[in-house]
């Protein structure tokens, strides 16, 4: 019988939803709480209209594909073969470098709050080991991953916000007035760039069948995505205060630390950190396929697996040169990248499509 | 084979533990509970940190042990070099006791070392001592039959009903700091009663306390502190005795109290605020005569009541004005209820507050009589 | 799809006869890889015993006629010389034409070669006058009274149908032969499943008979879409495997690769399970079973109702189910039996005692050594007042105490039933009981080890079971190398690997994955049966709902 590797839209959407639980967390604690404080659980709230459009666009413009085709496929049919491939490679690059801040954040994640004596070095070998096995493997069986997980992750947060729902403090999320609207915007800004990076995931879409083209599930997991941002983000404000949650590096998680259950059982951060760390290594995964695919188009076919070592090298090379400086990692997460991740999203990405809609090509 | 070679290389590096986490590994047998830790002294100087088993788990007597430092955190890691107390272990430290001086010099760097810590939690009960040194305290409570992390723990589940004060955690107390630039905080004393032994002493709530600017700043007398705790609408379970019209004693309990903030304002300048209290309370017991199933009654017995409790809560406003610190977070109140027009004065608030005219209207209500509905009256021979 | 051949000693196909060298990383029997300097010492061996079975019997190999060729009578004699169940008889018919019989005493029945055989062949009314030429015709359409007659032209054939139980008649004059269906009846009555419990269903269980299996499926399937195709597998032993599926909707995709995987089976002998369950399965490496077996008939042919194809090989008392998906392997026909809101709670009760076998021990170890934090502080207290003077770390204790319990598992099933269960209760109490009283283990990790153990003999296949246990312990190892990470790792891993296993094209966690939100409850939840088919979706049948 032979293997079909393949992906069904249920299963990129799961694993997109994953994927962008990795840095959300991460997101949220920074410019939305700093800049709009006790009104910062708006923030998701405020970028779930722009995140449904962006959605619905990538949607209508990815339904032009034919069979067998993937974003990439797509950018050098509508923006001609160059600049197409050239538009690939700077997402391929992208990839690769995210990878390598992903590993670096996880692992500096996993020692700030639980393993306060370990080494980024120990994290960052286990998290691209395992990572690394998933990419070598077949795409059909990520997708399975993720379909399998999403339900486990969405009852630990379940167990984790049901609990801290009832602990939240109304007067640590108020006031909230129009003043407020500016700063809610601002701060609604780094979470929508995190949901253009489903994009990214759309040069799996070759492994998709034709038929399968849903744009009105990508929406219900980009809402249920942002809903689940809105949930972490209350429960933290209303938890610890605005003004404790924007001097901590990993806010949500050291609420976690204070939730009980039955009045009994606390204190199972370790258990979230941990359980958290299976979206970092699937997102981890998930870059390197895609770098990989992006590869493989660039040089033309052969085994996808062949192209995940040269992109594994590349994340650990941008790990290796992050490592030891948390400072520079966080200037990095708040600046440099969600600029390259929009300049790439809604800018050159949107531009390309466009192109090949004048041109008629789409 | 890549995927065996990429598998196998994850085993042997989790297997041969080359991950510098041996140290965070702990033996259960060497594992020191911390319960209660009590601070004293003054930064800068010399922090004494006293760290508290409790009781044990078949009631043993608490253990104590105490290190020395300049700051709190090397105090902390002072006292897991001591032999006994090697594996201290803070995640299940529940309270945490600070001496008046201490508390006076040094209270911001415990909060911001508390916060840090990835042991020390957030919602750890933060006390600040009265008339004592902590360490001394917890010596004292732990010779006798109980421990001072188990007073701690009794008195976190029944302060409200003392009506004297309310628990605080860690997290609480530098989150109304940083936003209403003061903070109210338990104080707890060593009290020796009657019957306990000389060598018995038990932990006792003295009040309330507030902080200021990362550090204390004064006590409140137990009347103010009874008028804050009104304010601040966590005084479920606290008792009230009042006379009724024949002079008899009835106990009341009051059951809830809510506090609504009405600024009044005159050409967008703040000119006062008014305070709404509205008490809810049951009657415990009366003095046998008069039945508080009549309106009249009721309505008598409330008012005395309400007017008791107006000379605590005005006892209250009158010491913060007097200060000129906001403790009652009647700033936040405002800026909840008028956030845009409070935007205005926000910077201005500290000047603002201390000349505001704060009038405080108490009014009660006596919702139920439980169990009894009439008194019964003994005929006389 | 690459299958194991199964290599033997001397280097030589199974199948084809060919010599093969053996690499530098050989196979043994079961297909795993050995290591080098194992390689050179069995490849000496077996050159010393190769050149050994030349000298010593050359003759042996040289007489063996032709299978291909026309079956004669000597040719017959020459296969089975030396066999002292083999009966060869030359017998007269009524119309004066040599012919000799020939039968294995071992496997037919001598009473009905004689009533059914001999005694129409040596009728004088009866094949009077029919010459040699004519003789087969006659006898193939009716004048002997065995149930089944086959003309067989080939000297193979007709060795395979002595081997089935099969009298044969074979004429030398004109080098054909009849085979007739003359099997014994000796063969074990049907009995009560032992390995699988029985509450509210049927109380019979498959035996080693092909035929009487067949029948119990029959029995229960009386519809005549119910196909069942032979096979015969097995260099040596020519097992007979009998491939059922139901015509009309098992998806006809399964039932081609099955019967070709059936069909390509490369193995001396099917003696074991093993044997054909490493033939059928995609992935035969992995622990985890990917084929359904059982000795209940009901629950097989619950699983045909559902879509699946079955499987059933002579001598084995079991029964194959493809494909099998994880969640079928926790579901027990009881479930059905029951009614639908009590089967709904054990389900979940297996399920999360799954999970409770397969996470308990790794969980104590990485929160007892990582992470104190999250015992409660009683028990906490309580843990390390009992841990004073044990002298072992507590993962130590852990994989002592599951160590201790598998030797007890293992030794009660190796030991004779009577005994058995007498040294497990004892172990069980003087290890579990002693080793606490002598500090030597502390009561809590005795209370996760047994919860564990127990909780894993929920899971009603053996396989599965014993796959848990297996990474119980890899588990339990990545729990004590980094804790709660390790753990969550270990388990990302494990998760992976289910989830790269297909079965015939179906993946392994389906319902978990590739199946709908409807799917997954129904395999969580027992449904009222009026309210909606047994066919799975994930296995595409063919008919509608």
């Amino acid at each position: 019988m032979e293997k079909i590797d393949s992906l069904s839209a249920r299963q990129k959407r799961a694993l997109t939803f994953l994927c962008l639980l990795s840095p959300a967390v991460r997101q949220l604690s920074e410019l939305p709480t700093r800049a709009a404080g006790a009104a910062s659980w708006l923030c998701p709230a405020a970028a779930l209209l722009p995140a449904l459009l962006y959605a619905a666009l990538l949607g209508a413009a990815m339904r032009k594909r034919g069979p067998g085709e993937g974003l990439q496929e797509l950018l050098v049919r509508a923006a001609g073969r160059v600049p197409g491939r050239a538009i690939a490679a700077l997402s391929g690059i992208w990839c690769v470098f995210y990878g390598g801040f992903l590993l670096r954040t996880a692992a500096d994640r996993l020692v700030s709050t639980v393993y306060e004596y370990g080494g980024d070095t120990f994290f960052i070998i286990i998290l691209l080991a395992v990572a690394l096995l998933a990419a070598l493997g077949r795409v059909c069986a990520l997708g399975r991953l993720a379909e399998a997980v999403v339900p486990v992750m969405l009852l630990v947060l379940a167990f984790v916000l049901l609990p801290a729902m009832t602990d939240v403090s109304f007067e640590y999320l108020t006031p909230v007035s129009t003043l407020d609207t500016g700063a809610v915007a601002l701060g609604a800004l780094p979470l929508f760039d995190l949901l253009t990076i489903q994009a990214d995931f759309a040069f799996l879409d070759g492994y998709i069948a034709p038929e399968e083209r849903e744009t009105a599930g990508s929406l219900r997991w980009t809402a249920l995505l942002i809903l689940c941002m809105l949930l972490l983000q209350t429960a933290t404000i209303g938890g610890l205060s605005a003004d404790i949650a924007r001097a901590l590096p990993e806010p949500f998680f050291v609420m976690v630390r204070s939730v009980s259950v039955f009045s009994g059982v606390d204190g199972f951060e370790s258990l979230v950190v941990a359980v958290w760390v299976v979206t970092d290594f699937l997102f981890l995964a998930a870059l390197l396929t895609i770098a990989s695919e992006i590869l493989r188009g660039l040089f033309g076919g052969g085994r996808r697996s062949v192209f995940v070592w040269p992109a594994a090298a590349g994340a650990v090379a941008v790990a290796a040169a992050l490592s030891g400086d948390a400072f520079a990692v966080r200037r990095l997460s708040e600046t440099v990248l969600p600029v390259v991740n929009a300049g790439l999203k809604l800018v050159v990405l949107p531009l390309a499509l466009a192109v090949g809609k004048l041109r008629r090509k789409l | 084979m890549r995927r065996a070679a990429a598998f196998s290389l994850a085993l042997v590096m989790l297997l041969t533990g080359c991950s510098g986490l041996r140290q965070k590994m702990r033996d259960e047998a060497d594992l020191v509970l911390v319960r209660a830790v009590g601070v004293d002294g003054e930064a800068g100087e010399s922090l004494t940190v006293t760290a508290d088993t409790g009781l044990g788990e078949k009631g043993e007597p608490p253990r104590t042990f105490t290190a020395s430092a300049a700051t709190f955190g090397e105090a902390v890691e002072a006292l897991r070099m001591t032999p006994e107390c090697r594996d201290a272990f803070f995640t299940h430290t529940e309270h945490l006791l600070v001496g008046e001086a201490a508390a006076e010099t040094d209270l911001q760097g415990l909060l911001d070392f508390v916060i840090r810590s990835p042991e020390l939690r957030l919602d750890t009960d933060l006390f600040i001592m009265k008339d004592a040194g902590a360490g001394e305290t917890m010596r004292a409570v732990g010779a006798g039959r109980s421990s001072a992390a188990d007073e701690l723990s009794f008195l976190k589940r029944y302060a409200a009903r003392t009506g004297r004060g309310y628990t605080v955690e860690c997290g609480e107390a530098a989150a109304d700091m940083l936003r209403e630039s003061a903070a109210l905080v338990p104080a707890v004393t060593v009290r020796r009663s009657d019957d306990l032994t000389e060598e018995e002493s038990a932990v006792d709530l003295a009040g309330m306390a507030v902080l200021r600017e990362g550090k204390l700043a004064f006590f409140l007398t137990e009347e103010e502190s009874r008028g804050a705790v009104l304010l601040k609408n966590r005084c479920e379970g606290a008792m009230l005795t009042v006379p009724d019209e024949r002079g008899c004693a009835v106990t009341l309990r009051l059951l809830k109290a809510k506090t609504t903030t009405e600024p009044s304002y005159e050409n967008g300048t703040l000119t006062g605020l008014r305070l709404r209290v509205r008490l809810t309370a049951g009657v415990v017991q009366t003095g046998g005569y008069l039945s508080p199933e009549e309106r009249e009654v009721r309505a008598y017995i409330a008012e005395k009541a309400a007017a008791a409790e107006k000379e605590k809560i005005d006892a209250a406003l009158r010491r913060a004005q007097e200060t000129g610190i906001d403790f009652l977070g009647l700033g936040a109140a405002i800026e909840r209820r008028d956030p845009v027009k409070f935007a205005g004065m926000k910077e201005r608030w500290d000047e603002l507050f201390p000349t505001l005219p704060v009038a405080a209207e108490v009014t009660c209500t006596v919702e139920r009589t439980y169990e009894l509905n009439t008194p019964l009256i003994y005929p006389s021979p | 799809m690459p299958y194991q051949r199964a290599a033997l000693g001397n280097g030589r196909d199974a199948t084809t006869g060919e010599q093969y060298k053996i690499a530098k990383t050989g196979h043994n029997s079961t297909g795993s890889k050995i290591s080098f300097p194992c390689c050179f010492f069995v490849r000496s061996a077996m050159g010393i015993w190769r050149a050994l079975t030349k000298i010593l019997r050359p003759a042996a190999r040289r007489a063996t006629p032709d299978r291909s060729e026309k079956p004669t009578g000597d040719g017959v004699e020459a296969v089975f010389r030396r066999c002292a169940d083999f009966i060869s008889r030359e017998i007269t018919t009524g119309g004066n034409v040599r012919v000799r019989v020939f039968f294995l005493d071992s496997l037919t029945s001598g009473e009905t070669i004689a009533r059914e055989v001999l005694a129409p062949l040596t009728d004088a009314g009866r094949l009077a006058g029919v010459p040699a030429e004519e003789l087969p015709e006659k006898l193939l359409s009716g004048a002997v009274f065995a149930s089944s007659a086959m003309r067989r032209e080939t000297l193979g054939a007709v060795v395979s149908d002595l081997l089935a139980g099969c009298c044969v008649l074979v004429l030398d004059e004109t080098r054909t032969a009849v085979a007739f269906e003359t099997k014994s009846r000796d063969k074990r009555s049907v009995d009560a499943p032992k390995e699988e419990k029985v509450v509210k269903g049927s109380k019979d269980a498959f035996t080693e008979t092909l035929r009487t299996n067949v029948a119990l499926v029959r029995r229960k399937l009386r519809s005549g879409e119910l196909k069942i195709v032979e096979f015969t597998a097995g260099s040596e032993t020519h097992t007979r495997t009998a491939l059922f599926y139901i015509d009309g909707y098992t998806n006809p995709g399964i039932v081609s690769e099955a019967a070709r995987r059936l069909s390509d089976m490369a193995v001396e002998g099917v003696l074991t399970a093993a044997a054909v369950e490493e033939c059928l399965a995609d992935q035969p490496r992995t622990p985890f079973p990917q084929l359904l077996t059982t000795e209940r008939p009901d629950k097989f042919c619950l699983n045909l109702l559902e879509g699946r194809v079955g499987v059933v090989a002579d001598g084995l008392p079991i029964g194959f189910l493809a494909p099998g998906t994880f969640a079928q392997f926790l579901k027990v026909p009881e479930d059905a039996a029951s009614h639908f809101v009590v089967g709904t709670a054990v389900t979940l009760l297996r399920c999360a005692a799954l999970l409770v076998s397969l996470l308990l021990p790794a969980f104590f170890v990485a929160v007892a050594v990582y992470h104190p934090e999250m015992i409660p502080t009683k028990l906490l207290q309580s843990m390390i007042a009992a841990k004073q003077s044990v002298p072992f770390s507590a993962p130590m204790e852990v994989l002592l105490m599951l160590v201790s319990f598998e030797l007890l598992q293992e030794a009660g099933l190796q030991l004779p039933t009577p005994v058995g269960a007498t040294i497990s209760i004892i172990g069980a109490l003087i290890v579990g009981q002693s080793a606490v009283e002598a500090r030597i283990v502390s009561p809590v990790v005795v209370i996760v080890v047994a919860l564990s153990g127990v909780a894993g003999y929920t899971t009603p296949d053996q396989d599965m079971a014993a796959a848990m246990r297996l990474c119980r312990f890899l588990l339990v190892l990545a729990a004590i190398g980094a804790g709660m990470f390790g753990l969550v790792a270990g388990l990302t891993l494990l998760l992976y690997h289910l989830c790269t296993l297909e079965s015939f094209g179906v993946p392994y966690m389906t319902p978990f994955v590739a199946a709908g939100p409807r799917e997954l409850l129904r395999a969580l939840v027992r449904m009222p049966l009026r309210e909606g088919s047994v066919r799975e979706r994930a296995l595409h049948t063919r008919r509608k709902e």
